[in-house]
């Protein structure tokens, strides 16, 4: 009898659960074939070699895995590096953006299987290293009423663009540095931060140390990213939050980037002004001091305010 | 068929079975027996056996209703079920992949929630007991922002086959500082993107 009481109950639970599962199943997949200029060993995205001017076709296959429609919309996002020191594919302007052909949406029935149709083209004149991209699919919903967080899926596939294998893999890193400058962002202080990879190569296993010292020499705050990437021939722009608003005055930015192989080092003076954090500055002081003092002596003003009016406008019509 | 038809048909058999077997032998005696198994990929080309493919993505979640505070207040997700990313790779390669998030912030038809705080923490990942390939790596908590982050990483060799990825309510929050919440509906779209790149 109990067993059978078991049974049901776990019956019930998994039809709850199953349900539960598979709320949120995508509906499609994306298989990337690849073209004779393929580089070989490489099965996972798309590392090209053209020569300069000369182009190829991608084709990519689509399997629309459910039982209803679906639309899928296709681009080529260039490779920028993110604040996080990720390498991010973004919808931006680059080069690469004007050399690949992307079939923008493609609607696939019940089952269908389809394939996208992509066009490379190199640039006309030799470059080195390589250009970066992906190839970025995502389901075209309906316009949901959201409320709470959504959870939506893409996939993307790297496409890579040489002239030269050989070269590429030779080419020396090179950082340099850009800027430092005191912001305020989401009402929070930070030291933002940027510097830049020269050369059309990823960076790797990128360390990242950042100090900030007085003119004295004594640090105020320290920072340090690890395992962080770079996008070929791109800038990144990083905050160092600041646990308290720092006075005004000239302060110094000292930035250690680490490799396996190599370092730089750049020391950089830059001056805080009194504007620059005005609005953390406030936050700080609203968050720190919640309690409205002002308002109890409004009110106190008021109480006593009240009958010397009454008094007051007594007096002079008598 | 006559009997003796038959009984030449098995004799040829026999035969040739034996010189398969005699074969064999030879190899065995020269130390080079050779086992060769070649695997491809299931199926025809775009056949999603073979495809490095979300099987599931968290489903939507939501913080409920919450009072408007004048501390920072950490909320967890009201419904109180675990919910899992699940991805499979039968490309059969070992290059890896690469799961990443990316979210706006946080915001009404009105105004965005300056300051507030969408925290992930993957707590778990687990495969088949049979799964011998290397479980892909785990970030520690994310807060989700504009720009993406990696929070399954599959090196090489790693994440073979079918891999869940689990998310306790507990673990997804939402840090909400003072002063920026109004009486108004908030909502964001968290992206999950599946990465096969350089």
């Amino acid at each position: 009898m109990k067993y059978w009481y078991a049974v049901i109950v776990s019956m019930l639970m998994f039809v709850v659960y199953s349900e539960t599962m598979y709320a949120n199943e995508p509906s499609f997949t994306v298989t990337p074939l690849f073209p004779d200029e393929q580089i070989d060993g490489n099965e996972s995205y798309y590392e090209l070699q053209l020569d300069p001017s000369e182009s190829t076709e991608l084709e990519l296959v689509l399997h629309n895995l459910s039982s209803n429609e679906v639309t899928v919309n296709a681009s080529l996002f260039p490779a920028v590096t993110n604040e996080h020191f990720v390498i991010d594919y973004i919808e931006t302007e680059a080069e690469i953006v004007d050399l690949v052909d992307v079939e923008p949406s493609v609607t696939l029935g019940p089952q269908e299987v389809k394939t996208v149709d992509v066009t490379v083209q190199s640039p006309n004149d030799a470059f080195d290293g390589i250009l970066l991209g992906g190839l970025y699919f995502e389901e075209d919903y309906d316009e949901k009423t959201n409320s709470g967080i959504s959870n939506e899926y893409a996939y993307l596939i790297g496409l890579q663009l040489t002239n030269d294998h050989e070269q590429h893999k030779a080419i020396e890193p090179e950082l340099s540095f850009i800027d430092v400058e005191p912001i305020t962002f989401e009402n929070r202080p930070l030291i933002n931060v940027s510097f830049q990879n020269d050369e059309p190569i990823i960076i790797d296993e990128l360390t990242v140390v950042t100090e900030v010292f007085t003119e004295d020499g004594e640090i105020v705050e320290s920072n340090e990213r690890e395992d962080g990437r770079m996008a070929p021939s791109s800038a990144v722009t990083y905050g160092v939050a600041l646990s308290e608003v720092l006075d005004p005055g000239t302060y110094i930015a000292k930035v250690t980037a680490t490799t396996n192989a190599n370092e730089w080092v750049w020391e950089e003076e830059f001056t805080i002004e009194e504007e620059d954090f005005a609005e953390a500055e406030m936050i700080e002081e609203e968050s720190a001091d919640t309690f409205p003092y002002w308002m109890v002596i409004i009110v106190v003003i008021a109480i006593l305010f009240v009958p010397i009016a009454f008094l007051l406008g007594r007096r002079g019509r008598s | 068929m006559s009997k003796k038809l038959w009984l030449s048909l098995v004799g040829i058999g026999v035969i040739s079975s034996g010189f398969i077997v005699s074969d064999v032998a030879a190899e065995g005696r020269e130390g080079t027996t050779e086992v060769q198994v070649n695997f491809v990929r299931d199926g025809d080309p775009g056949d999603p056996d073979g495809a490095l493919r979300f099987e599931q993505v968290i489903e939507d979640f939501s913080f409920g209703e919450q009072s408007i505070s004048s501390s920072s207040q950490t909320y967890t997700v009201t419904d109180g079920i675990e919910r899992f990313v699940e991805v499979t790779d039968n490309r059969g390669t070992g290059a890896g992949w690469d799961v990443q998030v990316r979210a706006p912030q946080l915001a009404s038809e009105n105004a965005e929630l300056t300051g507030a705080e969408l925290l992930l923490t993957p707590s778990s990942i687990s495969s088949d007991a049979s799964n011998v390939s290397n479980p892909p790596s785990l970030s520690g908590t994310i807060r989700v922002t504009d720009a993406a982050q990696s929070i399954i990483d599959a090196g090489v060799n790693e994440g073979l086959g079918t891999w869940e990825t689990s998310f306790l309510p507990t673990n997804l929050e939402l840090v909400v500082p003072p002063g920026t919440a109004r009486v108004d509906d908030y909502s964001t779209t968290i992206t999950w993107m599946l990465l096969s790149t350089p």
